[in-house]
């Protein structure tokens, strides 16, 4: 009889159960792939980044995946139940015992439970190799993935499905019990007297919400943390609570507003639609405002992984614009080791510098300047100082690390006014970051000035720098490779700060002496292709969970709007099956459907991608990257797929409607 | 409007499973003709009805709407020709629950596109005649049952149609309900000439009728005319009841 009874459920809501099984079964067989992963002898052997934090990553977002798919399934798994009400009280009614009924709902749940564990930790076998391949290709990685599936992650698994489907048949047995107690259905009661001003709340929030934004974008430019902290707060406030209320209030007063001005609600089925949607959007208000929330939260995220991403590319580029750079200490070698190798160099460059004690104004610290030539600058590649400002003869161009200098590149039509030791004190408003040379081959300051200031200027240590570009790599073996990279941070200078800038000393030190003063040390070599290995598999492995995380959130948001919208209760089924019985035809009614469906999904991502504008704001204090493409690009891009979902979901429900009027 | 049912034919459920609903039914109805049709419960009067009404396809055999063949027309056709030219009660009333009263009458008229006026105008003129002004704004769930029925009748009257169905209509009905709904029935019958089908087992309801048909295992059994004096055909109505098996599957109402 049970089975009976469970088979039936199974079969009258198959579409929705297969929906939510493989919404599970997916989350499911991920996490079992990153578990996995976690352990995998070949990547903690063959990848040196892996051992040191790639793996404890893995970990950490298997855990946030699993804890959101737990909550997800929580959450939808309860539908079922609320779906089955009418049935559930039915048995209630002819003598079934409570205990019975509340029985048959926990072997509903543990059943597809386990089926969604049984198929996801098949994904995760069928798959594991193919997503194994994909993070190494993502990361740039050039050997094979092996399978492995060690016993500890099966044991893991196999426990944490054991309990998990245990956890939430229990949770759905007390959601049958809570059912037959509530003898009455609740009905959602319009109360205009408290939805009208909620709305109007709701759109004052909002609204004020967007203003803010805009405000916001002005003050982080200005730098002004307080405000933009508080301005901050309010903006999370203002969006969460006005959207709340939009949907509690706003929406089913507009429609309630709507169905009372008869030209437009005696016109066709607008007098079945609007109240029909009304009750649809009343009974879906927490979760159309849960996941309206959850996009613009998806969509910030994903433009700030982008940005993360960028950062560490601009970052990387500024550190390496030559394929090999040396300074006088490391030339010797690195040239002997490239005519060993047979390296073919395409480009070769050399530049004499100058270093000398200089003071920030903007925040008096005194740091070791180094001096460039106009003449020189000139001379190096187009592509290693294009992204700095322009400059004349008789111009200065200061560079500087751009993040870290507070009232430098914040407001760039600011003045920069430098202190030189011993000579005029710079001014100038051309401020750069692309270090011709490399980032990390300097400390402090780098200064190009006119030829006739460098010449006169009074060097206390004077260095030259060397770079190349090669063909085909410049082929240095990993022994030579790890002899430089014992000579990286041995050379650098030292400052003996004195009551004034003039008497401040600047002197060269070796790393292995004992040094007194303010010590800063170079690099002494910059080597492009080991730092694009490590760019590229932690960006790799980034771009492989975003991608992971972002599909789950759409599977989990897209699925939990379907499900919403297949799970009709019987009376929505009725009033269907009444329109079509007085005559109401079927492509009106596939109308209302599609209405329905397209209410219910662009609503809130409307709703979600004007919240994620605040992005673009945030993202004002990084000037000097153009966020707006491609966050307008994430947001199509997340539209387009959320609009895939919803097609689909218009399909299933229309079909399950067709059937049912059939 | 005329009514021409040619043969037809309704199986429910599949090969050995398959339940025979109407076996080969044949009648015709004339225009402003009120026709009961009678049996007892699973006799096929509902599927009968629903074929001629188009809500239901025969698995084979003609229903001729004033000569055009409603089972070849398009789902769409069909559900137009409801629209325009039927009306429907059932027992179990088919209000939309969403909607108030108000709304629910005029909804035939709005999903017509009558104006706005026309709607008004034939509203208040329906509450009238069905004494059911109190109503209008009120939900469908706080209506009797009888309300409700006397609800679902306005809202198949209000388009004037010119086919009226009538499943059970008095079923859930106390008694006083269910004459005031038949003598309004049998009134439209007279003064609009609205072509009115009635499945029943209820011999006073039957009674209002001009002619009934008996239908028996998915055919029809026999045929009464109303001889023009009521109790007269009431009288023939049990009569035909007991024929066809002994009565007692009949209700036979104490209001004769």
């Amino acid at each position: 009889m049970f089975l009976k009874i469970i088979r039936r459920s199974f079969r009258t809501m198959k579409d929705s159960y297969l929906i939510y099984i493989l919404a599970c079964s997916f989350a499911i067989g991920i996490f079992s792939i990153l578990l996995s992963l976690v352990d995998n002898p070949k990547l903690k052997g063959d990848i040196s980044i892996w051992s040191s934090g790639i793996a404890n990553a893995t970990l950490g977002f298997s855990v946030i995946f699993i804890f959101c798919a737990f909550v997800y399934m929580g959450f939808v798994g309860g539908f079922f139940i609320k779906q089955q009400a009418h049935e559930f009280k039915t048995f209630e009614k002819f003598g079934m015992a409570r205990w019975t009924v509340i029985i048959i709902g926990f072997i509903q749940t543990v059943v597809v439970q386990l089926i969604s564990w049984v198929i996801g930790v098949l994904v995760a076998l069928i798959f594991q190799k193919f997503f194994g391949m994909l993070l190494l290709y993502l990361m740039g990685v050039k050997f094979g993935f092996a399978f492995l599936f060690t016993s500890n992650t099966f044991n893991l698994l196999l426990q944490i499905g054991i309990y998990s489907t245990l956890v939430f048949s229990i949770m759905n047995s007390f959601r049958v019990n809570r059912l037959l107690k509530n003898k009455k259905n609740r009905q959602k009661s319009l109360r205009l007297y408290l939805r009208i001003p909620s709305g109007i709340l709701g759109i004052l929030f909002f609204v004020s919400g967007l203003l803010v934004t805009v405000i916001f974008l002005g003050d982080i430019k200005g730098s002004q943390a307080d405000k933009v902290l508080w301005e901050l707060v309010f903006l999370m406030m203002a969006y969460l609570f006005g959207t709340y209320l939009i949907y509690f209030g706003f929406l089913p007063s507009l429609l309630t507003i709507l169905q009372h001005i008869k030209r437009i609600a005696y016109t066709g089925i607008n007098v079945f639609s609007f109240k029909y949607f009304k009750e649809r959007l009343i009974r879906n208000t927490s979760i159309l405002w849960f996941i309206t929330e959850l996009s613009s939260l998806a969509l910030v995220l994903l433009s700030i992984c982008y940005l993360g991403y960028q950062t560490i590319y601009n970052n990387y580029d500024y550190a390496h614009p030559f394929e090999l750079t040396a300074n006088q200490y490391t030339v010797k070698d690195i040239k002997k080791d490239l005519k060993e190798n047979g390296s073919k160099i395409t480009r070769e460059y050399k530049t004499k510098v100058k270093m000398t004690v200089v003071q920030r104004s903007s925040n008096d610290q005194i740091i070791p300047g180094t001096f460039m030539s106009y003449s020189d600058y000139k001379k190096l590649p187009k592509s290693n100082i294009s992204r700095n400002p322009k400059i004349g003869k008789k111009d200065f161009l200061i560079l500087d690390y751009g993040y870290s200098v507070p009232g430098y590149v914040s407001n760039q039509s600011k003045e920069a006014v430098v202190k030189v030791k011993n000579a005029d004190t710079i001014k100038s408003n051309k401020i750069g970051s692309a270090f011709p040379y490399g980032s990390t081959m300097y400390q402090g300051l780098m200064i190009i000035a006119p030829d006739s200031y460098y010449n006169d200027l009074d060097a206390s240590v004077e260095n030259t720098f060397y770079g190349w570009f090669f063909k085909n790599g410049d082929k240095l073996t990993k022994k030579q490779y790890e002899k430089l990279d014992s000579q990286e941070y041995t050379k650098g200078v030292s400052i003996k700060k004195a009551d004034n800038l003039d008497e401040t000393k600047l002197s060269a030190i070796d790393g292995s002496s004992n040094n007194t003063g303010t010590i800063f040390m170079d690099s002494s070599y910059s080597r492009q292709k080991s730092a694009k290995i490590q760019v590229d598999q932690i960006t790799g492995f980034g771009i492989f969970i975003v991608a992971l995380f972002s599909v789950a959130l759409l599977i989990a948001l897209g699925s939990v709007l379907t499900l919403r919208l297949l799970l009709r209760d019987d009376s929505e089924w009725k009033q269907l099956k009444t329109l079509n019985k007085i005559g109401v035809n079927k492509s009106e009614i596939k109308e209302i459907v599609k209405k329905e469906t397209v209410y219910t999904f662009v609503i809130p991502i409307v709703f979600a991608v004007m919240q994620s504008y605040i992005v673009i704001a945030l993202f004002g204090s990084f000037p000097q990257m153009d966020m707006l493409v491609p966050f307008i690009l994430i947001n199509l891009g997340y539209v387009a797929l959320y609009g895939i979902i919803g097609f689909v979901t218009y399909l299933i429900s229309w079909r399950s409607v067709n059937q049912k009027l059939n | 409007m005329q009514i021409i049912v040619k043969n037809i034919a309704k199986d429910y459920g599949k090969r050995f499973n398959a339940v025979h609903a109407i076996k080969d039914i044949g009648l015709e109805v004339k225009q402003g003709e009120f026709l009961g049709i009678m049996g007892p419960s699973g006799a096929g009067k509902s599927t009968l009805l629903n074929i001629i009404s188009t809500n239901e396809r025969p698995d084979h055999g003609q229903v001729l709407i004033d000569g055009i063949d409603m089972t070849q027309l398009h789902d769409k056709e069909q559900a137009k020709y409801r629209r325009n030219k039927m009306g429907f009660i059932y027992q179990s009333f088919e209000l939309l629950d969403s909607l108030n009263v108000k709304e629910n009458i005029i909804l035939p008229m709005a999903l017509n596109h009558a104006s706005k006026k026309l709607i008004e105008q034939n509203f208040k003129h329906m509450i009238k005649l069905l004494n059911i002004e109190s109503l209008s704004k009120r939900n469908v769930d706080d209506l009797s049952l009888g309300q409700k029925q006397i609800v679902a009748a306005a809202r198949a009257l209000i388009n004037n149609p010119e086919i009226l169905f009538a499943d059970e209509p008095t079923g859930s009905l106390d008694s006083k309900s269910a004459t005031i709904l038949l003598n309004y029935m049998q009134l439209i019958n007279d003064k609009e000439k609205t072509t009115i089908l009635m499945a029943t087992h209820d011999a006073f309801t039957a009674s209002y009728c001009s002619h009934v048909v008996f239908i028996k295992d998915g055919v029809i059994f026999s045929e009464i005319v109303n001889p023009g004096d009521r109790n007269k055909f009431f009288e023939q109505i049990i009569n035909m009841q007991r024929t066809i098996g002994g009565g007692s599957y009949f209700n036979v109402s104490e209001n004769n």
